[in-house]
């Protein structure tokens, strides 16, 4: 298996999402995403907010890439940014395959936290990831299903793109970066 | 069980020196509270009173060696510093313990036993990779446990006669990049 899941739900409870969906809701309507990416990706590293929820997420995230990894590393850099996004602003899915593993000095683990998806999606199977552990080109894709509250860490060379938006109501993951 | 990362469980080597000092002045520090709450009776703990208070008599003596400790800690996890938030002290007499619980507002929080008298209890936790399985912590009187904020963690009730006395503290980390920064994308 190329990823492993991570359940944080009993520490990471719905009130707690419900507070981190908001604070991305937020920072997007106030302007703070990217515009060359599709929509809409935060540009504010948002681990660094300063809020119970969003430290407590961050913690969770190095402790699953340390489970991940099985050892405990230095940590070099950590990245981490929202996604929110739904059928209204559906794109080709053929653009959206991507790694992160750009730095040739570091390793990189990453991982996406599955934080909201609206209530109208049916098919979760197809809802969450979608890795290419051979590359764009190559056999073996398949999809990491939703699972809210889980963190769904793999190699950061994997080159993956979101799952399949299936509802007009907005979509909510969190993903980073852990390079060591 | 003991899960040996990102948990580290050292020695406090300057224990056997401090350990009368510091319980003189804990009991004699005039400030502090019982806190009761469901799951909790902790019998007395400056939590409340002076958690923010780095001048208090039994903090100041032990403020550096525990900075020259944790030195060593943040070198080998590879963080720039780190800076310790607050600092508190909790005693357990007959019947008293601390309910299931994390430190939400911080990076790590860590357990220095004080006085552990045999037949007092162990820190407990929780696997947080399967959220059921109740671990306990592998220490000894002048042990310093340091574990992130999230892990669930308790005080069992004391069953013993004697008390059980814990020096807390919580504080965030310098990673070796600041984190805030915008990405590059």
């Amino acid at each position: 298996m190329d990823y492993e899941f991570y359940d944080w739900n009993n520490l990471i409870k719905e009130d707690s999402r419900l507070r981190l969906q908001a604070d991305v809701a937020r920072l997007i309507s106030e302007g703070n995403y990217f515009t060359n990416s599709p929509k809409f990706q935060t540009n504010v590293n948002v681990f660094g907010l300063q809020t119970a929820d969003w430290n407590n997420l961050k913690m969770s995230f190095i402790w699953s890439c340390f489970a991940f990894l099985n050892r405990e590393v230095q940590i070099k850099n950590i990245q981490s940014w929202s996604y929110q996004t739904s059928l209204k602003h559906a794109e080709d899915r053929d653009i959206l395959w991507h790694h992160h593993d750009h730095d040739p000095n570091t390793k990189t683990v990453s991982g996406v936290y599955y934080l909201h998806l609206p209530s109208d999606v049916e098919d979760t199977e197809k809802a969450g990831t979608e890795l290419a552990p051979n590359g764009v080109e190559g056999e073996g894709k398949y999809y990491v299903p939703w699972q809210t509250g889980y963190w769904m860490i793999y190699p950061g060379k994997i080159w993956h793109r979101p799952g399949v938006l299936q509802s007009h109501d907005d979509r909510y993951i969190v993903a980073a970066d852990l390079e060591f | 069980m003991h899960i040996s990362y990102p948990i580290t469980i050292r020695k406090f080597q300057h224990h056997e020196l401090f350990k009368n000092q510091l319980l003189d002045l804990i009991n004699s520090q005039e400030t502090y509270e019982r806190i009761v709450h469901e799951g909790t009776d902790i019998t007395k703990c400056d939590w409340p009173t002076n958690k923010d208070d780095f001048d208090r008599h039994w903090v100041t003596l032990i403020k550096q060696p525990l900075i020259d400790h944790l030195d060593v800690w943040a070198k080998d996890a590879n963080f720039l510093g780190f800076i310790i938030n607050q600092i508190w002290f909790q005693q357990y007499t007959k019947s008293s313990g601390h309910g299931w619980h994390t430190h939400p507002n911080c990076h790590y929080t860590n357990v220095y036993y004080l006085d552990l008298p045999k037949g007092c209890p162990k820190t407990q936790y929780i696997d947080p990779m399967d959220n059921k399985t109740v671990c306990e912590f592998d220490v000894e009187e002048g042990d310093i446990i340091t574990f992130p904020n999230i892990l669930l963690h308790r005080a069992p009730p004391n069953q013993s006669d004697d008390v059980k006395t814990i020096i807390s503290w919580n504080l965030n980390v310098t990673f070796a990049q600041a984190i805030g920064e915008q990405n590059d994308y």
